[in-house]
């Protein structure tokens, strides 16, 4: 069982799927012309070895613990590993990007702004809600008056800009 | 001449934009992503009705501040300001979390300024000298130099040597996505077409260390400072000038990488950190908030963006796609680069020089006086911080090509960096490979079709054999050194 878990090792996954992308990579230099597949199928399978040795590395590293019971596994010493934090970073990362195409970059800004400290645990909304605006204030004037920067506007902003341009 | 020249550069209006130059290069270096190149490629269209002298002195101006700008972001959250500050995270952001944020600054602001002024110096003094060599560097030279950048990898790879290699070996890969630089023919593309143009830098570097932090900052909750201290400016002034021989290896790195073409901003700073630690007598003392592995990046950073200048001013040729901006910015005021720049053009080219030392001054000055109050960030509440730094992010990936498609990168990089970071893994291996890969493989195949076939052609230079030497002696001199430090100690019992 504690073999099996081992497979489980997120070292051990890193460097799979790392490998599994450097083998699509030689695979796909295959079809390439010799001159343009020579230096990335050069570089890929030497990568592969370097993985193939970083997981034989780890692996041993792995059963010498499982044989010996005296030493404090890794995981006992590492931090509690409780915490949902960084999905929730990059579930909101994620939301933020794919709001952009609806609701338009200063929208999305504003809504994440004030959406994601308090997430994080901050509590003092007013002062929250006070840079949030200030912030997306801010960007705009600088962005879009200042430097004359194009931002995504979404959806609704191209809605909006159509409505606009019937009135 | 010269004097002529700082008359030029000290008139009411060079000042006025000097200054206006640097405050502008501050607050867009500070922004994570953006660096020079946005800066100076924002300002450029601001310049067409201005004399040709006031046009490049603040170019200058806001390409020096951007350039020091970026290392405001990469000491205070740990986010790079820009490709050329990835290095000044390593030490400074360590510095900040123990209450020496202040101190930091002050050695960013000091060495940028001392970086500067090598940089300066070697572009009106030494520059003839620097073209010469660069002039006899062929593809077998370059390759040479790129391999030896490569040869760092084991050194920055922080213990985990195959690990930190493989991870070199996949940047390169990702530098390989997109058009061949010999056959023209698309490589890893997968259909799509975003792939064409390959990977973009920025959005890369700022998803490996801008959002990674995010992630990470926002797990661990309080303020990035663990002691409510942001420490004295002016200690880090001390610190910096106590270390001579730190600024001379960051200056001479960074000036030699600004001079090639295509070796610039983005190496620099990471080599010279590299050389640093080989250097240092407590190697193991830097990533924990080691002054020096602050100071060498910094000189080199600002050393290698006047470097750049050198080929741009003397031959005509631009160092790198801020330089092109200059060289732009020069055509169209009506300036000729190149050998006869300094006969053809009058007192013009000293205003120009003059104003670049100029430049170096205000932002030195204004960074003395203003680091205090960006120091004063590491205590607020990272909750606060996190979604600045998020939404800085994806602005700055976003703002370099218009194309969203680039914060997607940023959030796939972000990830790849939180957990490498989780997980002890050197991100910067992947990314020192990334930003190689491209001038490694073109001058490689360049270099086969000069020697006929021959990978003999590697070694047929005084240049090339002395570059493969020392990466040899980089390579396996620390293993000899050991050693040898064994026999002795055996010797002597």
């Amino acid at each position: 069982m504690k073999g099996y878990r081992h497979l489980l090792d997120l070292d051990i996954i890193l460097m799979v799927i790392l490998g599994a992308f450097c083998t699509a990579f030689l695979i796909e230099t295959y079809s390439f012309n010799p001159t343009a597949a020579l230096f990335p199928r050069l570089v890929s399978i030497i990568s592969l070895i370097l993985i193939l040795w970083t997981i034989t590395g780890r692996c041993w590293i792995l059963v010498r613990k499982t044989q010996d019971v005296s030493q404090p596994s890794e995981e006992v010493s590492a931090r509690p590993e409780g915490s949902m934090v960084w999905y929730i970073s990059l579930v909101t990362m994620v939301s933020y990007y794919l709001l952009t195409y609806i609701l338009g970059f200063t929208l999305v800004t504003f809504i994440y702004l004030l959406a994601l400290p308090p997430f994080l645990g901050y509590k003092k909304y007013k002062i929250v809600f006070i840079t949030g605006i200030l912030w997306t204030a801010g960007f705009v004037y600088v962005f879009k008056y200042i430097l004359y920067a194009r931002v995504p506007e979404g959806l609704t902003g191209i809605f909006f800009r159509w409505l606009t341009s019937r009135l | 001449m010269w004097y002529e020249g700082f008359a030029i550069a000290l008139e009411s209006h060079n000042l006025m934009y000097l200054l206006l130059g640097t405050i502008i290069g501050l607050v867009v270096g500070a922004m994570p992503g953006l660096g020079p190149l946005f800066g100076v490629g924002l300002m450029l269209p601001f310049t067409f009705g201005m004399p040709a002298a006031t046009a490049i002195i603040f170019l200058a101006s806001v390409h020096a501040a951007t350039a020091y700008g970026d290392s405001i972001a990469s000491i205070l959250i740990n986010t790079p300001g820009g490709v050329g500050s990835v290095a000044s995270c390593w030490d400074g952001y360590p510095l900040a979390q123990q209450g020496k944020a202040g101190m930091a600054l002050g050695i960013s602001t000091t060495s940028s300024f001392i970086g500067g002024l090598i940089g300066w110096v070697s572009l009106v003094v030494i520059s003839p000298l620097l073209i010469l060599v660069a002039l006899k560097m062929g593809p077998p030279e370059y390759f040479m130099v790129a391999f030896m950048a490569l040869s760092l990898l084991a050194m920055a790879s922080a213990g985990k040597v195959a690990a930190g290699l493989a991870l070199g070996g996949i940047g390169l890969l990702l530098a390989f996505i997109g058009t061949d630089p010999i056959t023209a023919s698309s490589r890893f593309t997968f259909g799509t077409d975003y792939l064409e143009d390959g990977l973009p830098l920025v959005p890369v570097a700022v998803g490996l260390f801008a959002l990674s932090q995010a992630i990470v900052l926002a797990e661990q909750g309080g303020t990035i400072a663990q002691i409510r201290s942001i420490g004295s400016i002016w200690q880090g002034f001390g610190e910096t000038l106590r270390r001579p021989f730190t600024i001379m290896r960051g200056g001479i790195v960074g000036i030699l990488l600004g001079v090639m073409p295509a070796l610039g901003l983005s190496s620099a700073n990471i080599v010279a950190y590299l050389v640093e630690k080989r250097a240092s007598k407590n190697p193991e003392t830097f990533g924990h908030g080691n002054p020096a592995g602050l100071v060498a990046p910094e000189v080199a950073k600002n050393s290698c963006i006047l470097g750049d200048l050198i080929p741009t001013f003397t031959l005509g040729i631009p160092g790198s796609s801020t330089t092109a901006l200059f060289l732009a910015a020069m055509t169209m005021h009506g300036l000729q680069p190149g050998v006869n720049f300094f006969k053809a053009s009058g007192p013009l080219p000293y205003a120009i020089f003059s104003g670049i030392l100029l430049a170096q001054i205000t932002f030195f000055v204004l960074g003395l006086f203003f680091a205090r109050y960006f120091a004063m960030t590491v205590l607020a509440p990272n909750a606060f911080i996190v979604p600045m730094i998020v939404f800085l992010s994806f602005i700055g990936s976003f703002a370099m090509r218009s194309r969203i498609e680039d914060v997607l990168v940023t959030i796939i990089f972000g990830f790849l960096g939180y957990i490498l970071s989780k997980k002890d893994y050197p991100a910067i291996c992947l990314l020192l490979g990334f930003v190689l890969g491209d001038i490694t493989e073109a001058n490689f195949h360049r270099s086969i079709l000069i020697g006929r076939g021959s990978y003999l052609v590697f070694l047929s230079t005084t240049i090339s054999i002395v570059l493969f030497t020392l990466t040899l002696l980089a390579l396996i001199g620390p293993y000899l050194v050991s050693l040898g430090k064994k026999a002795l100690a055996k010797e002597r019992k």
